[in-house]
C-alpha cells in the first residue's frame, strides 16, 4: 500500500514538475502557416526593387458578410422620427418681395466644395542613380501617412490670416508622449513592447478627434475588440453603451464614435506575431482625449 | 478501489490545473490611446434622388448641405465625381464597401418627392460608413420655395449628430452694406442667409443706419438710424417690413440690443454729457437706468440667462470690460490684459464673452470667460471689430477693415472664424460690409 502511494505521489510530482517546465498544454492551437510579415513603411525606391504590395486578401470576405444583414434595419427608422422637423419648414419668407427698396443684387458666387484628393495616392517611384538598392526591409526614411496628414493641417491653417493663436489642442496632440503599456500573460513573458506600441501607433494614426468635445471634460472611451489571426477586427464595440444613450452626453457619443471609427479604419492591424495570437486576440483600448 | 479513487483524483486535479491554465492564457491586452489628430471629417453627400422637377432640387439640396458642412471647417465633402455607388442605387441600403473605398467616414443620402398638396417631402439618412449603421434618419416637409431652409436644417442635423453641438446653418446675418467713397459713404441695412444667399436690402441708404441686432425670435431687428439728424432706435419686422420707432432719444444712443427673452432693449444713453447703460421695457416703454457713474459706460450685452450684463466702461482709467448683475449692482472689472477692450458680446452658450481689443496700434478679436480668465485672441488686423456669435456659440463673425494707402481708402468686409482660432473665412457680400449680427436658429 505504501509503495503504491509513494508511486502515485511521485508521479503526481512528476506531472507538476513537467507542467512547470513545459507550460500548460493548449488543445486549441489555431493551425495556420503564416510567414512573418515584413514591416514596410517606406516610400518606394524603384519599381524593380519594390516588394509586391501586401495582399489585402482577407478583406473582401467580411464585406460580403456585412452586406446582407443591415438592409432591413435602417429603412423603418425614418418614419417614426420627425416630431418637430415636420412642423418646421413652413416659414413666412415666400412673400416678402413687395418691398419698396429691393434693388436686385448680382448673383453671389457660390462657395464651391473643395476637392480633396483621396488620402491614398499611389506611391511615387523615385529612380535612384544606382539601382543596386538593398532589398526592402531597410529602415524607413519617412513613413507615408504623416505626409498626408500634413496636407490637412496646411489646408486649415492657410485660411487664417491672424498671427498669434495660442490654440492649445493641436500642438499638444502631436507632442504628447505615449504612455507605455506593459502586459504580462500567463507565461510570465511580457508581450513585446514593440508589438503593443505598433498597435497603438496604427490606431493613433487613424484617430480623428472631434475638436469641440475636447473642452467637455471626462471623456475617456473604452473600445473592446477581438481580432482574427490575420489582424482583421472581427468585432468592435463601445464598452459603455449606457452612456451612449443618455441625453446630454452628446460629446461622449461623438468621442466614442470617433474612437470606434479609428479602430475600424486601422483594421487589419499589421505586425502582429502569429505565434502569440492568444495574447493579442482580445484588446481593450482606452481612448483618452488629450486636454 | 482506493487506488482507482486516487487515480481519479489525479486526473481531476490535473484537468483542473489545465483548465485554469487555459483561462489565464486569454489575458486581455489593454492599450491606452492618447494621441490623435484634429482634421475635417471626410463625408460623402450624395445627390438626393428625385424625379421630374425634383431632380434639380435634389442636386441643389446636396450642394447646399455639402457647402454648409465644408464651410464649418469640420468636414471635407468628397467630390461626387469620386463616388462609386450611384445615388439611385443606394435606396436605403448603401453598399458600404464602395464608400469605404473612397475613404468617406460618413454618407448622406436622401430622396425628394412632391406630395399631392404641392409640398415637397425630403427624406434624408446619415450613415456611419465604417460601423455600417444609420446614424440619423428624418423627414422634412415644406413648400418647394423653402428648399434652402430644408437643406440648412439637414446640415444642422448632420452637424449636431456628429460633433455633439447644435448647428448654426439655418440662420441669417444682418449687416450694414457700405458703398461709395469715404467722404460720401452710403450705408444700407441688408440681410442674407448665413451662406450669403437670399440677399436683400432693408433700407435704401437715405439715412445713416448703424449697429443692427436680432431679437431672440429672429423675426425682428433693432438698429440705430438718424432721422432728420436725430438718432433713433428702430425695430424692424423682417417679414412684414414694418418699422416702428422705439424711442426718440435726443441724446446719442449706442448699440441697442434685445434681451434674450425679447422683452427689453438694453442700450446706452448720454444724459447731461454722461453715457450710461439703460434698459427699456418694450411693453411698457419705461426706461430704467442701470449704471450711474461719471465714466463712459456703453456697449452693454446680456448673458443668455439674463442674470448678468457685460459692458464697456472707462471708469478704471481706460476702456475695459465690466460685468454687473442685471439690476446694476456688483460691478466687477474682468479684463486685465495690456491694451483697451471694447464691444463685449456674451456667447449664447453663456461660457464666453467675445470682445475687441486694441493694443499697440493693432486690433484683435478675442474671447474670455465671464470671470476674465482664459483670454484668447482669435483674429487681428488694422481694424477688426464688432464680434457677433453664431447661435451655437462656436463661430464668431466680425468685420475687418484694411489699411489702404494713398488714394485707396481700404476695404471693409465680413469674416467668420471658428472658436478654435482656425478656419477664418471671408463672407461674400455684394458690396463692402460691416457691423454684422447673427440671428438665432430660425424656428
Amino acid at each position: 500500500m505504501r509503495f503504491g502511494a509513494a508511486i502515485s505521489s511521485f508521479l503526481l510530482h512528476l506531472c507538476v514538475a513537467a507542467l512547470v517546465y513545459f507550460g500548460l498544454p493548449s488543445f486549441f492551437e489555431p493551425e495556420f502557416d503564416m510567414t512573418q510579415s515584413i514591416a514596410v513603411e517606406i516610400v518606394t525606391i524603384a519599381d524593380i526593387s519594390n516588394p509586391p504590395p501586401p495582399t489585402p486578401a482577407p478583406k473582401p470576405e467580411p464585406l460580403d458578410k456585412a452586406e446582407i444583414p443591415p438592409p432591413p434595419e435602417p429603412l423603418p427608422e425614418p418614419d417614426p422620427v420627425p416630431p418637430e422637423p415636420e412642423a418646421v419648414p413652413e416659414p413666412p419668407p415666400p412673400a416678402p418681395e413687395p418691398e419698396p427698396e429691393p434693388e436686385v443684387v448680382a448673383p453671389l458666387p457660390e462657395p464651391e466644395p473643395e476637392v480633396i484628393e483621396p488620402p491614398a495616392p499611389p506611391l511615387k517611384p523615385q529612380r535612384l542613380a544606382a539601382l543596386d538598392v538593398e532589398p526592402p526591409p531597410t529602415p524607413p526614411s519617412k513613413p507615408e501617412p504623416p505626409a498626408e496628414k500634413q496636407q490637412f493641417d496646411t489646408l486649415l491653417k492657410d485660411l487664417t490670416e491672424s498671427a498669434p493663436k495660442p490654440r492649445a489642442p493641436e500642438p499638444e496632440l502631436t507632442q504628447a508622449a505615449p504612455t507605455p503599456s506593459t502586459v504580462t500573460t500567463a507565461r510570465d513573458e511580457p508581450l513585446s513592447m514593440t508589438v503593443s506600441d505598433s498597435i497603438r501607433r496604427q490606431v493613433e494614426d487613424k484617430w480623428n478627434v472631434p475638436a469641440g468635445a475636447l473642452e467637455a471634460g471626462d471623456l475617456d472611451v473604452e473600445i473592446a475588440i477581438s481580432l482574427l489571426p490575420d489582424g482583421t477586427v472581427r468585432k468592435a464595440e463601445i464598452v459603455d453603451q449606457a452612456r451612449m444613450k443618455e441625453p446630454g452626453e452628446e460629446y461622449y457619443r461623438s468621442m466614442a464614435e470617433s474612437a470606434l471609427r479609428a479602430v475600424l479604419q486601422a483594421s487589419p492591424l499589421r505586425d502582429l506575431p502569429p505565434d502569440r495570437y492568444e495574447d493579442w486576440r482580445e484588446i481593450t483600448f482606452r481612448f483618452r482625449p488629450p486636454v | 478501489m482506493s487506488q482507482m479513487k486516487r487515480l481519479l483524483g489525479l486526473v481531476v486535479f490535473a484537468s483542473a490545473l489545465w483548465c485554469a491554465g487555459t483561462m489565464a492564457a486569454f489575458a486581455e491586452l489593454k492599450i491606452d490611446i492618447t494621441r490623435g489628430s484634429v482634421e475635417p471629417m471626410p463625408i460623402a453627400v450624395s445627390r438626393f434622388v428625385g424625379s421630374g422637377a425634383e431632380q434639380a432640387t435634389g442636386a441643389d439640396l446636396a450642394r447646399v448641405i455639402a457647402s454648409d458642412l465644408e464651410r464649418s471647417g469640420l468636414f471635407s465633402p468628397i467630390d461626387d465625381k469620386a463616388f462609386i455607388q450611384r445615388p439611385e442605387a443606394i435606396r436605403g441600403a448603401p453598399r458600404f464597401g464602395d464608400w469605404r473605398q473612397i475613404n468617406a467616414e460618413a454618407l448622406v443620402s436622401g430622396v425628394v418627392e412632391r406630395q399631392t398638396d404641392g409640398r415637397i417631402k425630403v427624406t434624408f439618412q446619415l450613415w456611419d460608413v465604417f460601423a455600417e449603421q444609420q446614424m440619423v434618419g428624418l423627414i422634412f416637409r415644406a413648400q418647394p420655395s423653402a428648399w434652402r431652409r430644408v437643406a440648412h436644417k439637414v446640415a444642422d442635423q448632420i452637424y449636431k449628430r456628429i460633433t455633439g453641438e447644435n448647428g448654426y446653418f439655418d440662420t441669417r446675418i444682418v449687416y450694414i452694406s457700405e458703398t461709395g467713397p469715404a467722404t460720401k459713404r452710403i450705408k444700407r441695412l441688408a440681410i442674407m442667409d448665413q451662406d450669403g444667399e437670399n440677399h436683400r436690402f432693408l433700407t435704401n441708404g437715405d439715412h445713416l443706419v448703424l449697429t443692427p441686432r436680432f431679437s431672440a425670435s429672429a423675426q425682428e431687428i433693432t438698429y440705430l438710424s438718424y432721422f432728420q439728424n436725430q438718432p433713433r432706435v428702430y425695430i424692424l419686422h423682417i417679414d412684414t417690413g414694418q418699422q416702428e420707432v422705439v424711442g426718440n432719444f435726443p441724446n446719442m444712443t449706442f448699440a441697442p440690443r434685445f434681451s434674450p427673452d425679447g422683452n427689453k432693449i438694453i442700450m446706452s444713453l448720454s444724459k447731461e454729457g454722461n453715457s450710461d447703460v439703460y434698459t427699456m421695457d418694450l411693453r411698457t416703454r419705461r426706461v430704467k437706468r442701470l449704471t450711474d457713474h461719471l465714466a463712459i459706460d456703453t456697449s452693454p450685452s446680456f448673458a443668455p440667462d439674463e442674470r448678468y450684463i457685460a459692458f464697456n466702461s472707462d471708469r478704471g482709467g481706460s476702456q475695459q470690460i465690466y460685468v454687473m448683475d442685471s439690476d446694476g449692482r456688483n460691478v466687477k472689472r474682468i479684463s486685465f490684459g495690456n491694451g483697451r477692450y471694447a464691444t463685449p458680446v456674451w456667447s449664447p452658450r453663456g461660457d464666453l464673452i467675445a470682445f475687441t481689443k486694441m493694443h499697440k496700434g493693432k486690433f484683435y478679436i478675442g474671447v474670455m470667460r465671464p470671470d476674465g480668465k482664459g483670454e484668447r485672441l482669435l483674429a487681428s488686423g488694422y481694424l477688426v471689430e464688432g464680434p457677433t456669435w453664431a447661435p451655437n456659440g462656436r463661430v464668431i463673425m466680425f468685420f475687418r477693415q484694411t489699411a489702404g494707402g494713398g488714394n485707396d481708402p481700404g476695404t471693409v468686409k465680413l469674416y467668420s472664424i471658428d472658436l478654435t482660432g482656425y478656419n477664418e473665412r471671408e463672407i461674400v457680400t455684394p458690396a463692402e460690409a460691416s457691423d454684422p449680427a447673427w440671428s438665432p436658429l430660425i424656428p
